[in-house]
């Protein structure tokens, strides 16, 4: 598939990250990415992988998607960026509900 | 004229390094190809990434840019706080409330290509008042 935009970028990654298990995740952007595209791609998951996450219906499935992010990703501290992004979404919507 | 902006965004590294050292003697700035932060002030361990965006008293918008042909500023910065100068004002971000911004006002990653860019850069185009609501601090420069 060829990108032509950059909007279409965002919807393969977004559709990619509700997989919310990182391997999964990273399989489902290769698959729909063309390769030069790869490094594009996984670099504006941690923007969709939030939202993702916390959708998710319960807590345990939410740590295990965090979980299976892995250490040494590229970029560096994926794991970091997605747990931060979790807590701000996460708090914003508890304040919305208060 | 990339050569111009570089030792435009190092003089106001130096300006930012300035202040900060009246309250801070250790503090110092990074040098060379060491982009992991600009400025450090070891006495508050604090790390700071100043980023010079004069465009935005045009455009109304911060460029904080995540990739540009790799992962770049915002995804490879150790930075805990980060200092936007717009040539008006500063702002102070911490980097957690700076992705609370991006995450929470739903600001979507764009692409844009600069003249004196060989490859395009994904970016977020951060609206300033947006900015300036999750600030830890806004001055302007006098």
């Amino acid at each position: 598939m060829e990108i032509r935009s950059f909007s279409q970028l965002h919807k393969i990654c977004e559709s990619a990250a509700k997989k919310t298990h990182y391997p999964s995740v990273i399989e489902e952007l290769h698959k729909k990415l063309p390769r030069e595209w790869w490094d594009c791609g996984e670099a504006t998951l941690w923007y969709f992988l939030p939202r993702a996450i916390l959708d998710l219906p319960t807590k345990l499935e939410r740590q295990e998607a965090i979980a299976s992010i892995p250490k040494d990703t590229d970029p560096p501290n994926m794991k970091g960026f997605v747990e931060s992004g979790v807590i701000a979404l996460w708090r914003q919507e508890k304040k919305r509900v208060a | 004229m990339w050569r111009d902006d570089l030792a435009r965004g190092e003089a106001v590294e130096r300006e930012c390094l300035d202040k900060i050292m009246v309250a801070f003697n250790s503090a110092y700035q990074t040098f060379g190809k060491d982009s992991r932060f600009d400025i450090e002030i070891p006495e508050i361990d604090c790390k700071v990434e100043v980023k010079f965006d004069p465009k935005s008293l045009d455009t109304g918008n911060i460029v904080v840019e995540y990739f540009h042909n790799k992962p770049s500023a915002m995804l490879v910065s150790e930075a805990t706080h980060w200092l936007f100068v717009t040539g008006e004002e500063e702002i102070w971000i911490s980097f957690d409330q700076l992705l609370a911004c991006i995450l929470v006002e739903g600001l979507e990653p764009v692409q844009i290509h600069g003249p004196d860019d060989r490859h395009p850069k994904a970016v977020f185009l951060v609206p300033v008042e947006t900015l300036r609501k999750y600030a830890n601090a806004s001055q302007p420069l006098v």
